[in-house]
């Protein structure tokens, strides 16, 4: 799945990270075509859009049935992982093209482990007919946001069966709950690890504000550059 | 890329319904005025950009819905906000005495180093003046936080308002700023230290022993 | 075993059973006090010098300890290990069996017994211990060596000695670990300053053995080292003339 734009929103709503990953060259042969498909929103049409995001996911939060806010306990919020996301595959990549080490974390991914979803009741997957949006939430609110280019046919998903789906449990892993969900989350987790060591790490940073870091820019480029 | 702006602050604009706030926020964002009451449903936002001691600062003002429907929700925008405005109508006895009950809210929902401001509106309608400026300057006093009137329609203090609370937020974030002036200062001396100093040429030592490792 | 087992590290060299410290807080802890001493510092020199004090303390310790246990025989070494790991096995036989184990302590007493009559017996050794550095050389070889391998895992990535200047020479380190998610190209002065600590690690180390000298900072990055610090060492003038009295005959 192509990534067009990575955003991160802050606990309060406010757009501190954004980066389009389509590159503004326009095609010579049809000059329309990037112009009509590409969204060129400037700096405050984006802040008013992740704000309006902030608000739409804490609106939907309190439309969340509440049958399902008293059956949480039953509901497995695990999300699987997926093996080598937007990092490059040890079996597959020449060993000289093998990055050295992913920042403070060992080994030869982030994370190897399945991990938990703290996005309970909020917004987590926008479909629409011209991209899909996904949103990874943090335990402390903050907000991974992935805009997609790939297009996903309503009501079909290829929800891999994880073996939790116990006896009252609900398996949110099943078929609403899709693959492209699943790895933009895996995605969206390796983005918030690059986060915790470029940005939380960098002794120059405010809190909440906008992160300006050409390190943490390498290492969310470098992410999408190796998811296919 | 989105480096174009160093800060980004969150102001609350909050009050009863129809004192104007959004009026308030047109004259400051856009400078333009309307008559038309069109009452703001949820959220709307707007934002400005200032410069403040050569860094270029967003004020994102969350302009909220003064309508009691839309309660729950606004409950939800105090939340890591830096400067909260309240709004009050100077010809509507109401909404000032309203002031108390958002103070209230400011209180359950946001943080308590906030940063307030009480702002009495359509001052310029000074014949149906009911809230005395006197009166609304000593319960601001009282509840400690700065106290302006201003009139969306003839633009007075409208860009004080705003950027006073912008300036103080800058100022509560710094501490770290201090020195950061003093760097730049020092900086160019300091790069030019740097550039002073030969770093090429050399030959390397490491091959010569083996009884380092 | 408890976590505070590195306060209880041994003074002698422990080999494959390295103390590691989980980088993620090592970092943390570095951009905090990075944080606070620059919000103390009224100009970057002085944040500089504040960072460099710290790295100063930490490098007059290290001198200590690493050429102790330079000069540690390997003989008493191994003896050491072979001990630590019988000790190790001998408590949790105790605390599995305390009847049937009376043989394994009893064993392990004598051993620790032989150990300490032989390391007793190190004294004997003294005269042939590694001496104390005398040339600049090979005290940079063993900074370049032994003290970064002991502080960050591996050795820094060169050795260099300036070319027509006798007093100037370079440590490079590709790859710094304390400052790696720093940036450096947003920021000269700020990335450079921040390595500071490790400037005061060297100075302290070198001065606290007799050869004065002042150590800067500076960013020099390649493409594929997009972090590379260079640690500028430029010696007293009476360091170089003392080494041209003492070894230019040599």
């Amino acid at each position: 799945m192509g990534i067009e734009a990575i955003l991160i929103i802050n606990k309060s709503g406010g757009l501190i990270y954004h980066r389009s990953f389509t590159s503004p060259q326009v095609d010579p042969s049809n000059p329309t075509i990037t112009s009509t498909t590409k969204h060129t929103l400037n700096s405050n049409d984006l802040l008013i859009l992740a704000s309006t995001l902030h608000s739409v996911f804490a609106i939907s939060s309190q439309i969340t049935p509440k049958a399902l806010q008293l059956s949480q306990s039953n509901i497995n919020y695990t999300i699987p992982y997926h093996p080598y996301v937007g990092v490059a595959n040890p079996q597959t990549t020449p060993k000289n093209n093998m990055p050295t080490k992913y920042g403070s974390f060992k080994g030869d991914d982030y994370f190897k482990e399945p991990f938990h979803n703290w996005n309970k009741s909020g917004l987590k997957q926008l479909s629409t007919d011209q991209f899909t949006m996904y949103i990874y939430q943090t335990m402390t609110g903050l907000k991974f946001v992935a805009i997609s280019s790939s297009v996903l046919p309503s009501g079909t998903g290829s929800g891999e069966n994880n073996n939790n789906a116990g006896a009252n449990t609900v398996n949110i892993n099943g078929s609403q709950y899709n693959m492209g969900s699943q790895i933009a989350d895996n995605l969206l987790r390796k983005v918030y690890c690059v986060y915790s060591d470029y940005v939380m790490k960098d002794p120059f940073y405010s809190l909440e504000m906008p992160i300006k870091s050409d390190l943490f820019d390498d290492r969310v480029k470098s992410l999408i550059d190796h998811l296919l | 890329m989105n480096s174009e702006y160093d800060y980004l602050f969150k102001l609350l604009l909050i009050g009863n319904s129809g004192v104007g706030k959004s009026c308030l926020l047109l004259r400051f964002s856009d400078d333009t005025y309307t008559n038309d009451y069109i009452s703001t449903i949820g959220v709307d936002f707007k934002i400005k950009t200032v410069e403040l001691d050569g860094k270029t600062v967003k004020l994102q003002i969350w302009d909220t819905a003064g309508q009691e429907r839309f309660r729950t929700i606004t409950s939800s925008y105090y939340r890591g906000s830096h400067g909260i405005i309240i709004v009050y109508d100077v010809t509507d006895q109401d909404s000032f005495d309203g002031v108390k009950m958002w103070l209230q809210e400011i209180d359950r929902y946001a943080t308590s180093t906030v940063l307030k401001l009480l702002v009495g509106n359509k001052c310029d309608l000074n014949d149906k003046r009911v809230v005395d400026f006197d009166v609304a300057k000593e319960f601001a006093e009282a509840n400690q936080m700065p106290f302006l009137e201003t009139s969306a329609l003839d633009s007075t203090n409208v860009e004080e308002a705003f950027l006073t609370m912008a300036r103080q937020i800058k100022e509560s974030m710094a501490q770290q700023k201090l020195s950061n002036n003093n760097n730049t200062n020092n900086g160019n001396a300091g790069n030019g230290d740097s550039n002073n100093v030969n770093l090429s040429g050399g030959q390397s030592l490491t091959n010569q022993s083996s009884g380092c490792c | 075993m408890p976590a505070s087992r590195i306060y209880d590290h041994s003074l002698l060299p422990h080999g494959k059973t390295q103390q590691e410290v989980s980088l993620s807080v090592m970092t943390l802890l570095y951009q905090e006090m990075i944080q606070r001493l620059y919000k103390q510092s009224d100009s970057i020199e002085h944040f500089q010098s504040k960072l460099n004090d710290v790295g100063y303390r930490l490098g007059v310790n290290v001198l200590e300890l690493l050429n102790y246990r330079a000069s540690v025989p390997v003989s008493i070494i191994s003896k050491a290990k072979d001990l630590g790991n019988t000790m190790s096995n001998s408590n949790t036989v105790i605390t599995n069996n305390s009847t049937s184990n009376a043989p394994t302590t009893s064993s392990n007493a004598s051993t620790l017994s032989n150990f300490i009559d032989e390391f007793n017996s190190l004294g004997k050794d003294i005269p042939r211990m590694k001496r104390r550095d005398l040339q600049i050389i090979d005290i940079l070889q063993f900074i370049h060596g032994t003290v970064w391998s002991y502080l960050f895992g591996h050795v820094s990535s060169d050795l260099v000695k300036a070319q027509g200047n006798e007093t100037e020479y370079r440590i490079i380190d590709n790859e710094p670990q304390w400052t790696q998610f720093i940036s450096g190209a947003r920021n000269q002065l700020h990335y450079e300053s921040c390595n500071y600590m490790l400037c005061g690690v060297i100075q302290g180390f070198l001065k606290e053995s007799g050869f004065p000298c002042d150590v800067s900072a500076h960013w020099q990055p390649s493409d594929e080292q997009p972090q590379r610090i260079v640690f500028l060492i430029q010696f007293h003038q009476q360091v170089v003339a003392r080494e041209q009295l003492r070894y230019s005959r040599a």
